[in-house]
Parts: C-alpha cells; structure tokens; sequence
C-alpha cells in the first residue's frame, strides 16, 4: 500500500505541475497544509492547486492579509500564515470557520498551528534537494479517505506501478 | 500513433485506446462524483484490452469542455498526471468539437448543444461537406433566445442540424425559434437522443489529427475551458 506521494521535483514548473495534478484529486471541504522553509516553493504549489480549482488572473501572495478568498469552480482559500504570531491568533481570525465550509483551504506555513488542524487534512511538506532547484515534495494525510486519493495520484504518476 | 482518449465533460466518463486504423478499446462508466477512483480501473482496462501500455502510447487526448466543472478537472488531472515525466504528449480537444465530428456525415450546418445549466446553452457552429467539419464561430454560453438568434444568422440555405444535452430543457424553445416561418432555410432537425453523448473515440480521432499537426498542449498551462456567464450575468444571478 502507498500511503504517501514523494516527489524529487527538479524544476518550478514540475512543482506548478504537480500542484495542478493534485488540485484535481481535491474536492470541497478539503484542506491542504502546505510546510518547509521560506523559498522552499509552497507558494508555487499553492498556486498550481488554485490554477486547477479554476482561479483566474493574479494570485499574489496572502501573507499580510493572511487570507484571500477565490471563486474558481469551487470556492477557494488561500492561507499564508507566516506572519502569524501565536495559535491563538489563529482562532482570533475566524480560522475555524474558514476550514470547516465547503471552500477547498490551501493554507502556507501550516505547521505553525498544526495543532489546531484537523486530521482529515492533505499535509504537503517541501524540501530543499541537493541541487539548488531541487525539491523533494511529501504529500500524506492521516485520514484514510484521503490516502485512498493520494494513492490514486501516486499510480497515475507512477504508471500504475508497471 | 496510439493515444489514450479521456472524455469527462459529463455525468458519464469514457476511456478509449484509438489509433489510425481506429477503437482498439473503449470503455464507459456512469461516474456519480467517482471519476477519480473509477478512472485508474479504467484505464488500466482500456489498456489491457487493447494489448497496450502507457509505454506505448504516443500521448493522451483529453476532453476540454465545456462541462461539468469537476469532470473536466478531475478528466485533466488524470491526463497530466499519466503524462508527467513521461514522454507523451498532451492533447486538449474541445468537446464541442467533438459532438460536431460525431456527425461530419450530415451534410450542412452541426450546431452542438449542450446544457450549461443556470439557463444557459454552450454552442458553436460548424459546417460540414460530408466528411470535413470545420468550425464557424466561437465557443460560446448563450441564454436561449441568443442561441437563436446566432443560429438563424449563421445557419441559412443548408439543411441543419442540433446535436447535445441542450435538447431535453430547451427542444421547445428552440424548435418554436428556428422551425417553419422562423427563417431557418431550409429548415432544421434535432439529432437522436443516442448522439448527444461525447464519446472518447472521437475526442481520440481528433486528438490523433491534431497530434499529427504538431497540436500539442504544455502541460504547465493547460487548463479546461471552462467558458463562464460574463461578470454581468453572473452578478445578476446572485443578485
Ligand atoms: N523545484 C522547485 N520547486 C519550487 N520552487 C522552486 C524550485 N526550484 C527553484 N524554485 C524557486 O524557489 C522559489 C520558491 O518560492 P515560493 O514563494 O514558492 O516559496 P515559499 O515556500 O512560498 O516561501 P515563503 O515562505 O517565503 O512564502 C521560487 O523563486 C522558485 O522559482
Ligand atoms: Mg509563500
């Protein structure tokens, strides 16, 4: 059994890819926790997510106002939580119920209140390879109906494993 | 050249293996929101009875809508991720076109229907001599009376014929729009209801010809059509 998608993507462009590719397994309600240093690319795959959700024109990055909201074929937010001081600020936000409506949640810097998440939840985590654009991406969740996707998204790229 | 034929643009998925001599498989599921789980079964079957592998394959044509928001993008990711890293090609075909092919033996005008529900119709209009289809206008959302409207402008002095899902909410409509004294000359018909189905074996036969011309899509941009209501349509709706 796959339980986890892992990834050594060499390029911005295979991680925008990968993100589309995902973005296609996601459905309503879902949340995407994206982690991994500054300059580590969740931003590049938070947008390849939101391209195939159906987000048109500019998705700049929300980390001053913490969260912007899009209506692509479903509705969309796009969380960056770096600036983000404590967990209780979180909550302070109205957090809870951004991630408990139907809009998919794509939030960057999740580790900061992985506390507060729940365990039904896509965790994506980037790291820097050893050349300077190399990435190993992990995608994994703890929840079994969504390992059961991601091990979809692990046979379609890996040519159901033949 | 051999290529996988994705179509998801509707309620129904289809999987097909095609190649220049024709359908070496097919394969057809009502998806009800499944397209994804159903859809790696599928097309490992597809595959398997066509003797084939995804090594063999030249590329993947898939169905670029319009449609149904979730098929199309679940249809597209299942494309990209069989191609990522591998070396096949991408190739969109626009349903439309597809449901126009379906029918190239109708000598005259094609105009593919299809519903886009809140009140509206996707169309475009095509031409045929028999065999060759080409296309005459834009894809475009229209709400019926504009549907008409375009129709009788493009379509005059040859026999035409609506084709798509369109026809089960809108057959009344249009048919008091274009029939006798309405101006369609020399008149109109509506396709069988069998035809109004995308089948992935033409979105393959397209695909192949649009490979052959070097119509190939980059996986890093490609994105369904989605084709929405203007900024005004949509306000008024949620108005
Ligand atoms: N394989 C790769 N995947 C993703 N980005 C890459 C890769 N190789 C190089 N890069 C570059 O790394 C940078 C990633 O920036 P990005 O804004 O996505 O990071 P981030 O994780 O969101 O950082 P921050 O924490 O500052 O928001 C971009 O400049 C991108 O071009
Ligand atoms: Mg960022």
């Amino acid at each position: 059994m796959i339980h986890l998608v892992k990834v050594l993507s060499r390029s911005p462009e295979e991680t925008s890819e990968l993100g589309k590719i995902m973005g296609g397994i996601l459905t309503g309600g879902d949340i995407v926790a994206l982690s991994g240093t500054l300059g580590a690319g969740k931003s590049v795959i938070a947008r390849g997510i939101l391209r195939a959700l159906g987000v048109e024109g500019d998705i700049p990055s929300p980390s001053f106002v913490l969260v912007a909201q899009y209506e692509g074929g479903v509705p969309v937010n796009h969380i960056d939580l770096y600036r983000l001081t404590s967990p209780d600020e979180a909550l302070g936000l109205g957090l809870e119920d951004l991630l408990g409506g139907d809009s998919v949640s794509v939030m960057e810097w999740a580790d900061k209140i992985e506390s507060l998440l729940p365990e039904a939840r896509y965790d994506i985590l980037l790291e820097q390879g050893r050349g300077p654009d190399d990435r190993f991406i992990t995608i994994k969740s703890a929840d079994p109906g969504l390992r059961k996707r991601l091990m979809i998204m692990g046979k379609l790229l890996e040519g159901f494993g033949r | 050249m051999r290529l996988l034929a994705i179509e998801s643009s509707g309620k129904v998925g289809e999987f097909a293996v095609v190649a220049e001599g024709g359908v070496l498989s097919e394969s057809t599921v009502d998806v009800a929101g499944r397209l994804l789980e159903k859809g790696i079964a599928m097309v490992e079957e597809v595959l398997g009875r066509a003797g084939t592998s995804l090594g063999e394959l030249d590329g993947v044509a898939v169905s670029m809508g319009p449609g149904s928001f979730t098929g199309l993008r679940v249809g597209l990711a299942i494309a990209k991720g069989i191609c990522f890293r591998r070396e096949l090609a991408l190739i969109g075909v626009p349903t439309l076109d597809a449901i126009a092919q379906a029918r190239s033996a109708h000598t005259g005008f094609i105009v593919p229907v299809m519903d886009a529900r809140r009140g509206e119709i996707y169309l475009s209009i095509y031409r045929s001599d028999g065999s060759v289809v080409s296309r005459l206008a834009d894809y475009l959302a229209l709400k019926p009376d504009a549907a008409i409207e375009m129709i009788l402008g493009e379509c005059g002095g040859s026999p035409t014929v609506l084709v798509g899902d369109a026809i089960t909410p809108y057959g009344d409509v249009l048919a008091s729009g274009l029939g006798p004294g309405a101006g369609c000359v020399p008149g109109f018909e509506f396709a069988p209801e069998e035809a109004w189905r995308v089948r992935a074996r033409v979105v393959g036969q397209i695909g192949l010809a649009l490979l052959g011309e070097g119509k190939v899509l980059d996986p890093a941009t490609a994105e369904p059509m989605y084709i929405r209501p203007s900024e005004a349509e949509r306000k008024a709706g949620r108005g």
